[in-house]
């Protein structure tokens, strides 16, 4: 998740990014620990918002982490569809 | 993973199809060097990954080294349909007297290996299946039985081909067999495949694919990569065992699964229809188990992700 | 009624000792599938503690069969030893073999594919798949237990996440079987040979299909439906904004040239008189439409 959240945070091109997981063997929670500890690591470098959807296995533990960790520049929404929106929006700005 | 047309003539050459011979040039120095090498006439072959070279002037006739050295300076650095000239390849010139076409591929509608055969070769082959069927013989191969030099010949008959050369060109279709099983392919096609006016069968190009969920027993394979074509970004993630596909939208996308991030992809453009547009940046696929470990990174990953993005 | 699948299959893990292969069984177990044990040539005789459960490992899957009855095997091998496994399932005649592992060369599979029609005997799905659930009754492969429970609604996709989106979507529907086929370009099991089976099963009322780009598996599956399928079916095929040429996580998913692209397969499966959503929640409404309209 890290990796991959750095390596997309590092596309000059991304306005925002969309975290979009239905929790199976990859658990919601370890999606969630993985995007603040990412967002730990980059400290000042991340600046782009970072919209998150999460379902599935272990999903409530997800959601307690984020919602917790309480970063600025992360927020939750609870379907697809209304993700990708606001994604959509926060990109277009 | 396509190869180019020089790596496609270098393997077929390893596994003894008939070719001419051919070098790889990257300046116009190398391109003359190799004309020398070579003697004679020499064509200079744009190597690039897409079909119509030809006709957008990336293949030249050359009559002696010098002027190899003037073509091939014109088609390095060319555009064609996107694709950047890095390479050409200097081959042989031979007298042509007729075209044919040979391929095997994945069948995956029956889950199997189909050979092509047509005497009309040299044209786009789609347009000989579409207009003239009975031009195409096709014919399926058992994966466990391949193609003995029997069943080859069976097939090249079918496929119309003169008495005279159909024992040779048998031979090249199990050679062909022997290439694709040999190197995990998923494509070995010969367009066309020539017969000179000397009478030799040689395969004067040549497509392959190779199988990227074979690369654990062709440790070779990992030369073939083209680098050059590859995204840094793309290159980047492919280092971490990331799934990733550089895209041109603003939206960076990560999900689990491909099906999930395909489908996220798509729910992104739809919802960025409202927002001027709004596509996205690419496809990440965090996915399945064996990546889950990937997310359990330690700090010193991460500091190389750091470190080799600095160009960013 | 459930297809392929249901409460008394008994099934073996190929791959059980190795470390998937045992995350795997727990999870199974716990949502009710009738493991009896496992193969790992070169460790029978052993017995694996697994879930409150003494699971004895057997060096083959003939001999496994004869100590335990199984008629059904999941496998979590590595890709290198895949073939084997699967070919060692088939000389075994188990009805069902699901492969689950990702990254198997394409020849492999031809080739245990080609030998499974000459035995004659074994249905493969997978590989390169999440497996099959019939919620309630039995899970093989890797598909959470809990996102919903049995139902009337067949599902057939080639993707995993987007299946369990899809259940997830519809749980207060529930399904009769949710099937994974896979994403490589040669699978054992067909989107076709599911909606057969789901057309055949009284208890499933309508049928979900998921494509995705790449080869022409959903416009065959269009041919069929309009010959053979009377029950309703809603379709989504993901993929609509993916460029030609770049393969998408699936080794079959890729758009070369005209072929292979959402599009003509939307197009395909509407001719055929199926409702194509644009998105999953979309396709769900769709579905949630037809099952009213039968009622009515």
């Amino acid at each position: 998740m890290a990796d991959g959240l750095s390596i997309i945070l590092g596309d000059p091109a991304v306005k925002s990014v969309f975290v979009n997981v239905f929790g199976g063997i990859t658990a919601c929670d370890a999606v969630a620990n993985g995007i603040v500890q990412a967002l730990a690591m980059l400290g000042d470098k991340a600046t782009k918002p970072i919209v998150v959807r999460l379902d599935g296995n272990n999903v409530l533990e997800g959601r307690r982490i984020l919602n917790e960790a309480n970063h600025p520049l992360v927020q939750q929404l609870d379907t697809m569809d209304g993700a990708a929106a606001k994604a959509a929006e926060l990109a277009a700005k | 993973m396509d190869l180019f047309e020089y790596q496609a003539r270098d393997l077929f050459e390893a596994s003894g199809v008939p070719v001419l011979a051919g070098a790889v040039a990257s300046t116009p120095e190398q391109a003359q060097h190799a004309a020398e090498k070579i003697g004679g006439k020499v064509v200079v072959k744009a190597q690039v990954k897409i079909g119509g070279r030809g006709k957008a002037g990336g293949v030249k006739l050359a009559e002696n080294p010098s002027e190899a050295f003037e073509k091939a300076k014109a088609i390095l650095g060319m555009d064609i349909k996107g694709h950047t000239v890095h390479k050409v390849m200097i081959a042989g010139a031979a007298p042509i007297e007729s075209e044919y076409y040979l391929a095997i591929l994945l069948d995956r509608a029956a889950r199997s290996f189909l050979v092509m055969a047509s005497v009309s070769g040299g044209m786009d082959i789609e347009e000989v299946a579409h207009k003239t069927p009975e031009k195409l013989a096709k014919v399926h191969v058992d994966p466990n039985e391949g193609i003995s030099a029997d069943k080859a010949l069976d097939i090249v008959r079918k496929g119309g081909f003169p008495s005279d050369i159909e024992k040779a060109v048998a031979d090249v279709l199990v050679t062909l067999w022997i290439t694709f099983k040999d190197s995990d392919a998923t494509l070995v096609e010969v367009n066309p495949l020539v017969k000179t006016t000397d009478g030799r069968i040689i395969a004067l190009d040549g497509k392959v694919t190779l199988d990227d969920n074979a690369a654990f027993r062709h440790p070779d394979h990992e030369a073939l990569i083209d680098h050059a074509a590859t995204n840094p970004l793309e290159a980047l993630a492919k280092e971490k065992d990331l799934n990733y596909v550089k895209l041109d939208g603003e939206v960076g996308v990560i999900g689990n699964g491909a099906g999930l991030v395909m489908s996220t992809l798509d729910v992104v453009a739809y919802a960025g229809e409202r927002f001027g547009g709004v596509k996205p940046a690419n496809f990440l696929d965090i996915g399945g188990a064996h990546q889950l470990k990937l997310w359990l990174m330690d700090y010193q990953s991460f500091s190389a992700i750091q470190r080799s993005s600095q160009y960013l | 009624m459930a297809i392929f699948l249901d409460e008394n299959t008994k099934v073996i893990v190929q791959g059980m000792t190795g470390s998937e292969g045992t995350k795997h069984t727990r999870r199974m177990i716990a949502s009710g599938t009738k493991i009896v044990g496992g193969v790992t040539p070169g460790k029978g005789g052993q017995v694996v503690e697994i879930e409150g459960k003494s699971l004895p490992v057997f060096n083959s899957v003939s001999e496994a069969v004869a100590a335990t009855g199984a008629n059904a095997s999941v496998i979590f091998v590595p890709p290198k030893f895949a073939k084997s496994a699967v070919v060692d399932a088939i000389d075994a005649h188990l009805p069902l073999i699901v492969v689950i592992t990702e990254g198997i060369p394409v020849h492999d599979t031809a080739s245990f594919w080609a030998h499974a029609q000459k035995v004659g005997s074994s249905r493969i799905i997978g590989p390169n798949c999440p497996g099959l659930i019939s919620p309630g009754k039995s899970n093989i492969g890797i598909t959470p237990s809990d996102i919903t429970g049995p139902g009337k609604i067949g599902l057939v996709s080639k993707s995993g996440t987007l299946t369990y989106q899809m259940m997830y979507e519809l749980r207060d529907i529930g399904f009769t079987t949710a099937v994974g086929i896979g994403g490589d370009p040669i699978i054992g099991t067909t989107h076709i040979d599911c909606l057969k089976a789901f057309q055949d099963d009284p208890d499933t009322e309508a049928i979900v299909m998921i494509g995705e780009i790449g080869g022409d598996a959903e416009e065959r599956a269009a041919s069929f439906i309009k010959d053979y399928v009377t029950k309703p079916v809603v379709g989504y095929v993901a993929g609509f904004t993916a460029p030609e040429g770049k393969t998408m996580g699936h080794a079959g998913a890729i758009v070369s040239g005209s072929s292979g692209t959402a599009e003509a397969k939307k197009v395909a499966l509407e001719a055929a008189g199926v409702k194509v959503g644009k998105t999953p929640s979309e396709t769900a409404n769709l579905l949630r439409a037809v099952l009213n309209a039968t009622k009515g």
